[in-house]
Order: C-alpha cells, then sequence, then structure tokens
C-alpha cells in the first residue's frame, strides 16, 4: 500500500500548450475512498488535467501525483492499482470483445475473472464481436470492463458515460458506487451529468479556465449556495450590495438573488433591511454550476 | 505461465489484424521472391569494374543510322552479332551481321563513315581482326575506345593482334580511357606511348611491358585496371613500374572470376596495395548478384521488421495501453524476435554470400530500424524531438546512400560487402545500433508522444490540402488538430454551401502546401526524389569504379535524370493525394449533408478527386513524352503504347483513390489500391521499354507484338477496373 493520504494529488499544476495556458496552479487533494466530480466548461482543462495525473503529458510546473508517486515516474505497481476510462475509448478495432479482455486481462496479476465476466454480463457485451463495428457506447461499455476488470484502487474516469445508454449509464453508477463500497476505492469522476455526480459523488472540483474555482463536498455545497427570491413592498435598489453574491437579477419589488455564503442571520438581516418576504430555494448540482457560469459571465459583461 | 500466456496474447493481438498480413503479402513479398529468384541462381561469375564509362547511346546508333547522320556521330556503341564464321580448312572471315536491311551497311565500312567519332565501344564477340584494327586506328579523333570482352579472329598462335593492335593505338594521340580487359587469354596489346592516357584497363601478357609504356609515356594516367588470374604473380619489374606512375589513384585488380577466387583477388590487392601505398588499390571485379541478392534481403528484412514494429507501436500508442503496467516488454518482446530471427537468417545469408561480418551487421541495423521512423516521428519542442529528427535523418540519408550505391555503383557496394571498407561499416554500425536504441526508447514513451502532439493514434502518412482540402467543411490552414473538420459553427454554415472545389489543381497544391504538416512530409518526399535521383544518377560518374559509368554526362545521362524525376515526382504527387483522400474519408459524411444530391454529390467527388490527379497525371505525362522522344528513335510505337499505358493508369489511379477515400477499411484498401497502382505503373514501365527496345533492335528477343500486347492489355484492364469502382461506388453507403 502507498503511504500518502492521498490518491490523486496536484500541487500547483501548470501545463502550457505553446503560449496558451490550459492548467494553471491547480492544486487539488483526493484522498483515499473519496468520488470526486470533475466539472467545468469544454475547454476549461479537465482532459489535459488527467493526462498529467496519468502521466501522459509532462507539467511545465507543479507536481501530479497518484497513489503518492509521481505521475511522470508511474511504474509498473502504481499502475496496476489504476483504472482509466478515456472520454473515447481507442480500442484495437481487430480484435473482438473476448480477445481485447483477455489481452487487457494478462497485464494485471489482480485481474478478478469472475468479476470481469460479471461486467460483461452485465452489460450485453458480444464476447465474439469485432470491437471495430461495435457502437460507441458498447466500446465505452468495454473500456469500463477493462478499467474495473482489476478493481483498482483508484479510478479515473474521464466522461466515460456520455454515449452510454441509461440502463447503462445507471448499472455503471451503480458499479461505481459498489467499487467504493468496497472501502478501498477512490473515483475522479469528470462529466457533464451533473445528476450522476449527485449520485455518486462526494466531493466536486470545478475547473474554470484552467483555474481550480472550487473544491468541497457536494452537500456542503449545496448548504451554502442558495437562490433567494425576495420580495418587497417597494421597488428594490439595482444593486442589493449582498455579501457572497453570484448572480442577482432585481425587477421592480422583485428580486432573485444567488448567494454563496447562506446563512439565517444573513437572511434575517435581507427581511429587516428590504421589509421583505424572504423564500430560500435549495439548488441541485446542475443549478449551482449553472449559477457558478453565470456569474462568471455577469462579471465579464461588467468587466466588458 | 502467466506471462507466457501474456505474450501469446499480445502476439494474438499482432497477428489478429488482417492488414499486417496484406503488408506482409504485398510490401514484403516482393523483395523476398526477388531474393529467392538470387539464391535460385549461384553466384557465378564476376564482372569487371568499369574504369571507362559505358555505352550512352543505342547499339548501332539506332535512328542515327536511319536517318544518314553518320558524319556527325561522335558516339557509335557496335553491337555486331555473329560477324565472324569459321572458314572450312581452318581460319575465320568475317561476315555481315544479319541486322535490319537498312542497316546493312557492311561492318567496318561504317567506321569510315564516321569521321567526327570520339567515343567507340565495342561489345559483339569475335569481330576484332587486322582489318579492324587498322579501321579503327583511323579515327584520329577518338578519345575513348572500349574493347572489353571482344573477341579476336586471330588464329591461335598468331600474334598479329598484338603488333596490329600497337600499331592502331599509337595513332589515336587524343586516347583518353582505354578499356582492353577480357579480349582473351590469347590476345594482349604492347602499348604504345599514349600522352593523353588518364585511365586503362589491360589484361595479364605482356603486362610488365604495358605497365613500363605506361609509366613512361602516360604522365596523366589516374586509373589503372589489371586483369589477372588467382596464381598470377606480380614480378618486382611490374611493382617497381606502378611506383613510377605520378598521377596514379587507383588501381583496380581483378583476379576473380568465380566466388572461389575472390582470397586470391584480397592477396593480389593487399600486394599492390603494399608496394603503393599511397594509391587506392580495390578489387578489379565484383558480383552484380550479390548486391542484388544482398540489397533484396536487406530490403525484406526492413520490411518485416517495419511489420512488426508498426504493428507493437499501434498496440503500444493508445492511453489505454499507457495504463497497463509492463506494458512495454510483451510489446517489444515480438518485433525484436522478429527482427532478430531475420536479421540471424539475413546474417547467414551474408555469410553464404561472402559478406563480410561488420557491413551484415551494419545492414541488419539499418533494415531494422529504418521503418520506425513513422511511428516515432514526433512535432513537439524539446531535445528529444530533435534528437529524433537527427536519428530519422541519419537512417535517411544512410539509407539514400547505401541504396544509391547499391542501384548506381554496384562495384563500390560490392567492395564495401567484402569488408573493403571496414570504417565505413563501423560508422554504419554505430549510427544504425545508436538510431535504433532511441527509436525503441522512443516506441516505449509513444502515448506520450502523441498525447503532447494532440494525436491519438500512430499513422504513416499525414498530409492534407489540395481538392480534399477544399472539401473539407472548415478548412484552416496549419491547423495541427486531426479532429479539425469536426461540427461547429463554422461546419454549419458552410454546410448550407454546394460542394466546394479548389479554384485549380495549382491552388489545391498550393492549399497542400501551406498546411505545415503536408509540407514537411512534401519537401522529406521531394528531398528523397532530389536526393535519390542525384545519388542513383551521380554516383557512378562521381566514384571511381561505378560499374554503369556514363560520364561526363550526355544527352542520354541528362534524359536518365529527367525521366527519373519525372516518375518520381509522379509517384510522389500521387501517394501524396492518396494520402490525403484516405484522411479526409471520415468526413465525407459530413459532406454528403450539404444540399446536394446522391448523384451530384458522386459526380463532385468524383470531380475532385480527378483534379487532384491533374498535377501527378502531368508530371508523369512530361516524363513519357521524354522517354518517348528521346530513346524512341522516331517511331511511333512508343507513342502509341505509351499513350494507351498512359490512359489506363490514369484510370486506374482515378479508381483506387476514391477507392481510398470511400473505403471502409481504409487501411486495406489503401494497401491494396497502392498496390494496384504499383502494378500500373510497372506495367506501363515495362510496355513502354518493350516499345523501345523493339524500336532499337528490329528483332528478336524485342518480338513486336509484346508493346502491341501491353498497349491494348494495360487500357482494357484500367478501364474495367474503374468501370468496376464506379459502378459500386453511387450506390454504397457513406459512413
Amino acid at each position: 500500500m502507498h503511504e500518502s493520504p492521498f490518491v490523486i494529488e496536484t500541487t500547483e499544476l501548470v501545463k502550457r500548450f505553446g503560449l496558451r495556458t490550459v492548467l494553471d496552479r491547480v492544486t487539488l487533494q483526493v484522498p483515499h475512498g473519496q468520488v470526486i466530480g470533475l466539472l467545468g466548461l469544454n475547454g476549461s482543462g479537465k482532459s489535459t488535467l488527467i493526462k498529467c495525473l496519468l502521466g501522459l503529458l509532462r507539467p511545465d510546473a507543479g507536481r501530479a501525483a497518484l497513489l503518492g508517486a509521481d505521475s511522470w515516474q508511474l511504474a509498473a505497481r502504481e499502475k496496476s492499482l489504476i483504472g482509466y476510462v478515456p472520454q473515447e475509448a481507442t480500442l484495437y478495432h481487430w480484435l473482438t470483445v473476448r480477445q481485447t479482455v483477455a489481452y487487457v486481462s494478462s497485464f494485471y496479476p489482480s485481474w478478478d475473472r469472475a468479476w470481469g465476466e460479471e461486467l460483461v454480463r452485465r452489460w450485453d457485451l458480444p464476447l465474439s464481436h469485432r470491437v471495430g463495428p461495435l457502437s460507441v457506447g458498447q466500446k465505452q461499455k468495454l473500456a469500463l470492463v477493462l478499467a474495473l476488470g482489476h478493481r483498482p484502487e483508484g479510478l479515473i474516469l474521464d466522461e466515460p458515460v456520455a454515449s452510454l445508454d441509461p440502463v447503462a449509464r445507471r448499472w455503471f453508477l451503480e458499479t461505481v458506487l459498489e467499487t467504493v463500497a468496497d472501502g478501498v476505492g477512490t473515483v475522479l469522476f469528470s462529466t457533464h451529468i451533473t445528476s450522476d455526480l449527485e449520485r455518486i459523488a462526494s466531493h466536486v472540483a470545478l475547473l474554470r479556465d484552467g483555474r481550480l474555482e472550487l473544491h468541497d463536498e457536494i452537500d456542503a455545497l449545496k448548504d451554502r449556495i442558495k437562490r433567494l427570491r425576495i420580495t418587497a413592498p417597494t421597488d428594490l435598489p439595482r444593486d442589493l450590495r449582498l455579501p457572497g453574491t453570484l448572480r442577482s437579477v432585481v425587477r421592480g419589488s422583485q428580486a432573485i438573488v444567488t448567494l454563496d455564503g447562506v446563512s439565517e442571520p444573513l437572511i434575517a438581516g435581507i427581511r429587516e433591511r428590504f421589509s421583505s418576504d424572504v423564500v430560500v430555494d435549495d439548488l441541485n448540482l446542475e443549478e449551482i454550476f449553472l449559477e457558478l457560469h453565470d456569474a462568471e459571465s455577469a462579471a465579464a459583461a461588467v468587466g466588458r | 505461465m502467466a506471462s507466457l500466456r501474456r505474450l501469446m496474447l499480445v502476439l494474438l493481438a499482432m497477428l489478429a489484424r488482417p492488414w499486417i498480413w496484406f503488408v506482409l503479402a504485398f510490401w514484403v513479398l516482393w523483395p523476398v521472391l526477388s531474393l529467392v529468384s538470387h539464391l535460385m541462381t549461384p553466384l557465378v561469375t564476376r564482372t569487371p569494374v568499369a574504369i571507362v564509362s559505358g555505352p550512352t547511346v543505342p547499339p548501332n546508333g539506332g535512328a542515327d543510322v536511319r536517318e544518314d547522320r553518320l558524319a556527325t556521330i561522335t558516339d557509335w556503341h557496335a553491337l555486331w552479332a555473329r560477324v565472324f564464321v569459321a572458314v572450312p580448312g581452318g581460319g575465320s572471315r568475317l561476315v555481315e551481321a544479319d541486322r535490319d536491311r537498312s542497316e546493312r551497311l557492311g561492318d567496318w565500312d561504317i567506321l569510315d563513315r564516321l569521321p567526327a567519332l570520339e567515343r567507340l565501344w565495342m561489345t559483339a564477340p569475335d569481330v576484332l581482326s587486322g582489318e579492324g584494327w587498322r579501321r579503327i586506328g583511323d579515327r584520329a579523333r577518338l578519345e575513348l575506345l572500349s574493347l572489353q570482352n571482344v573477341g579476336t579472329c586471330y588464329a591461335v598462335g598468331d600474334d598479329g593482334f598484338t603488333s596490329d593492335g600497337r600499331d592502331a593505338l599509337a595513332r589515336l594521340t587524343r586516347l583518353q580511357y582505354l578499356e582492353l580487359r577480357g579480349t582473351g587469354p590469347d590476345a594482349g596489346v604492347l602499348l604504345p606511348p599514349l600522352p593523353a592516357l588518364e585511365a586503362c584497363g589491360i589484361g595479364w601478357r605482356h603486362l610488365e611491358e604495358n605497365l613500363t609504356v605506361l609509366a613512361a609515356g602516360s604522365p596523366r594516367l589516374h586509373a589503372l585496371a589489371l586483369e589477372t588470374f588467382p596464381e598470377f604473380q606480380f614480378t618486382p619489374g611490374m611493382l617497381a613500374a606502378l611506383r613510377q606512375m605520378p598521377a596514379l589513384r587507383t588501381v583496380y585488380v581483378a583476379a576473380a572470376v568465380r566466388p572461389d577466387d575472390e582470397p586470391a583477388m584480397a592477396r593480389q590487392v593487399a600486394e599492390v596495395g603494399r608496394v603503393v601505398p599511397q594509391v587506392r588499390v580495390r578489387p578489379g571485379s565484383y558480383s552484380a548478384k550479390r548486391v542484388q541478392a544482398v540489397g533484396a534481403a536487406t530490403l525484406a528484412l526492413a520490411g518485416i521488421s517495419w511489420v512488426f514494429w508498426f504493428q507493437a507501436a499501434t498496440l503500444l500508442a493508445t492511453p489505454l495501453a499507457w495504463m497497463l503496467p509492463r506494458r512495454f516488454p510483451p510489446h517489444a518482446v515480438w518485433p525484436t524476435a522478429v527482427a532478430l530471427a531475420s536479421g540471424a537468417a539475413f546474417f547467414i545469408l551474408c555469410q553464404s554470400f561472402g559478406v563480410a561480418w561488420l557491413p551484415a551487421l551494419g545492414l541488419a541495423l539499418l533494415a531494422c530500424g529504418v521503418g520506425l521512423y513513422g511511428p516515432v516521428f514526433d512535432d513537439t519542442p524539446g531535445w528529444p524531438t530533435r534528437l529524433t529528427r537527427l536519428t530519422i535523418a541519419a537512417d535517411y540519408a544512410g539509407g539514400l546512400l547505401i541504396g544509391g550505391i547499391f542501384i548506381g555503383a554496384a562495384a563500390t557496394a560490392d567492395r564495401w560487402l567484402m569488408g573493403y571498407e571496414p570504417a565505413a561499416a563501423l560508422v554504419l554500425v554505430v549510427v544504425a545500433a545508436a538510431s535504433l536504441s532511441w527509436k525503441i526508447a522512443r516506441v516505449a514513451r509513444l502515448p506520450r508522444i502523441l498525447a503532447e502532439g494532440g494525436r491519438e493514434a500512430v499513422v504513416m502518412w499525414r498530409v492534407a490540402g489540395g481538392q480534399a482540402g477544399a472539401w473539407a467543411p472548415a478548412a484552416r490552414a496549419g491547423h495541427a488538430d486531426r479532429r479539425w473538420w469536426r461540427p461547429d459553427g463554422v461546419i454549419d454554415r458552410q454546410l448550407a454551401r454546394p460542394l466546394p472545389t479548389a479554384a485549380s489543381a495549382a491552388a489545391a497544391f498550393a492549399d497542400m502546401l501551406r498546411r505545415p504538416q503536408s509540407r514537411l512530409q512534401i519537401l522529406l518526399l521531394v528531398g528523397f526524389m532530389l536526393v535519390a535521383s542525384g545519388v542513383v544518377t551521380a554516383l557512378p560518374g562521381i566514384l571511381p569504379g561505378g560499374d554503369t559509368a556514363s560520364w561526363p554526362p550526355t544527352k542520354g545521362w541528362a534524359a536518365i535524370v529527367a525521366v527519373q524525376f519525372a516518375w518520381q515526382a509522379a509517384a510522389i504527387s500521387l501517394s501524396s493525394t492518396a494520402g490525403l483522400w484516405w484522411q479526409r474519408r471520415s468526413s465525407l459524411a459530413l459532406d454528403f449533408l450539404r444540399p446536394v444530391s446522391r448523384r451530384d454529390y458522386w459526380l463532385g467527388l468524383r470531380g475532385a478527386v480527378a483534379r487532384d490527379l491533374i498535377l501527378p497525371m502531368a508530371v508523369m505525362a512530361a516524363g513519357l513524352v521524354a522517354v518517348a522522344s528521346w530513346w524512341g528513335q522516331g517511331r511511333p510505337l512508343p507513342w502509341l503504347v505509351s499513350a494507351l499505358g498512359f490512359a489506363s493508369v490514369i484510370a486506374i489511379a482515378h479508381a483506387m483513390l476514391l477507392v481510398i477515400a470511400t473505403s471502409r477499411r481504409p487501411l486495406i484498401a489503401a494497401t491494396t489500391a497502392i498496390f494496384v497502382l504499383l502494378v500500373a505503373a510497372s506495367g506501363l514501365f515495362v510496355t513502354v521499354l518493350e516499345s523501345i527496345s523493339y524500336g532499337w533492335h528490329d528483332a528478336p528477343p524485342f518480338p513486336w507484338w509484346r508493346p502491341i500486347a501491353g498497349a491494348i492489355v494495360l487500357p482494357a484492364v484500367g478501364l474495367a477496373i474503374r468501370a468496376a469502382v464506379l459502378s459500386r461506388l453511387e450506390d454504397r453507403e457513406i459512413a
């Protein structure tokens, strides 16, 4: 077993492609047994971060580590404890599913044959079919089998479920939960489907323009970020000047405000200040994600 | 046990790919068959190293004779067949050859009609008589006289050859190049002083006298070829004369006709070398068969090794493979094992051919690594990239130089193979070993190389542009991402327009050149073309001892260079076009979404491919025109054959490019299409040569029906292939 308390760890990680900085001093630590969702818009640096973690890309500065080992120097021991599913499964199109599973499994001393067969059966993969003609979703399922068959200690998933049908997606999420439930699994899960994250992830990290904007527990995030609907007897000021405002829309005597850091005293203060009614709405992860990006857009608009 | 299972599964993963068998069949089978054909015939005779340039005109002058331009002819290559017959009762006499009626001009009389003659090559057996010597002596402007292997008509015991030859040569005061080897064991000329002589080949008879005369009377002599025999012993007088030649730079000593005689030749070379250490002393004969066999074996080894390394690289290149623990050793085992086994077979084969171990090792290392350049080609910044490019450049230069020498200067190649140039062989071993080691190390890091370069898989060929570029939905010059065509806002707007085309073939080609990766590939290929042409054509002239020396340049030499350039330029241009349509195929479905009917879509695609063919076909046409006009002897047959064969190549090229662009199994389709194209081009080449040979000789073994048959079969096959492809194309699925 590794000595580091973190399965996944980056410290001040910087990666540039030419003049473009794709990752800008990203520091992320994922301890043992945690399922973390990695969110971000297209081009925010999620796949680059994952490739740096896997040692496929060399950081320009900072450090990336898996299971305590420097990612650029990953040894066979660490690799045998990691499972990876890329955004697009690049498999060998001329092999059959059976041959592919046999080929990959032969590299893992800890390959659980029964578990592999169970996954193949669960996802209804045609063993005797060649990989080339399989659908994108089937290929993705096969990639998941190959990533999970050796019961990895750390699982890195780069948008793995985008091509899966709803049934397969559910199976997949349940499988990930089983992995975590064993008590040994740590999962980094990059996806745009936030509802999936809510079902399995305990934490979420948000990348924006290569920077780690947010890293927190999902429940804490939900507790912290709320939407307030304010109704006052008279017109409200255009700028309510509320602390932690992510987004604010004021129309006459009504306002909708998303705040980071909602508390009872704050709500009481709003009621008193504007003599208004305040209704607090809980937000799901997708709404939080959108609010955060709306805030960014609004800030950018003000800047312009 | 688990390791063995892993190894076998890796092997299965390599061999299960159908493409590997196609490549083995197409690209490896040919050199293997060539090698087998060489092995079937023993390495019997060795060829004397040439010290004067070879004939630069067709035998007997061809059209020059017909056009009655003999008075202006400066070069004459006489190939007189069986003009000497035995006379009943002993002796022999000259008779006219059974040549074309228009050339029944008398044998030696022709020489009288050549007052401007400067170079004369005679290659017929048993023609040289006293009369012949007299007529040759009359040609006072001769600068080159080659009588190599010309037998004499003198009766056994008649010493007239010696004196007649001496009298004739004494009148040739301008003679610079003289070749008298191979005139038979009884024939030996006593040389007169020849003050202008620069290169000379003589036999062992009267050798001491001749060397003494040359030392005293030929101060400009720099190349000397001595024909000896295995038991021959140099006398002190011979060696003393060699020491007294002030301008002598190279001496060729030939003691070997059969391979068994090579040790004796090596002994004589060493003996002369000790006497004149400042002079290059080299073997005077070589085995063309050995050079060809070793060349074919090297190609086969390179092909086999490349196939397995490429397959290993394909397996190793994916991110999935990157995360496999201990992934590299099992993947490297098989290509290494195949390379080692093939290399060992190659080494044993070379030993059986009499090749020294150092050049054999160097060739084996070079062949095993030369094909790896594609997988490890890197375009990311940093010193590893620079080092990779350096190794690729070294392979490129080494391969070209060795290939050029093997093709263009077989004598030099054979000398190197025999171990006479150990330093050059050692350099090759060191450079090839270093290059191979570095490339194998890079293969181990392939996924990283690809990830840094924004690529996802190993490819053999990366060009873009041309009409294919014009068809691209969002053509952005210089964009390195292979996924540039994927849907975005630009594509949405472009899809609303009908199929685009580049303004012209030139514009399409310019578009290809604007893209950095295309430009690099094309420059590499054009560089290859230029260097290869230069090496193959210039080496025989530059290197002493080129067996096909045609130096100084003549009209014939210029034609050879021009035609080589044209053919190679056409091949490169065609392969570039094939490469970019091959890459373009995956996005053709997007083009189908444009506002076009299925019929218009296919017509547009056919038109775009046809326009991309304009440039390579124009270059090929120029080459054919050069061939037909320079070597066609003014006859219509080469023009007819060229035109019909060219039509066939156009039809096949068009069809094959469409197959490449639209196939759902691109690697197999591309391999097959390129093979078909190569066969078509080779068929055209052979048929045109047949028609030219017929024009030169007008007689068996060059019958008229062969070029005619080729001219009929080629277009028939070409049009049939095109029709078959087009008939199936329009209704095929687009995906």
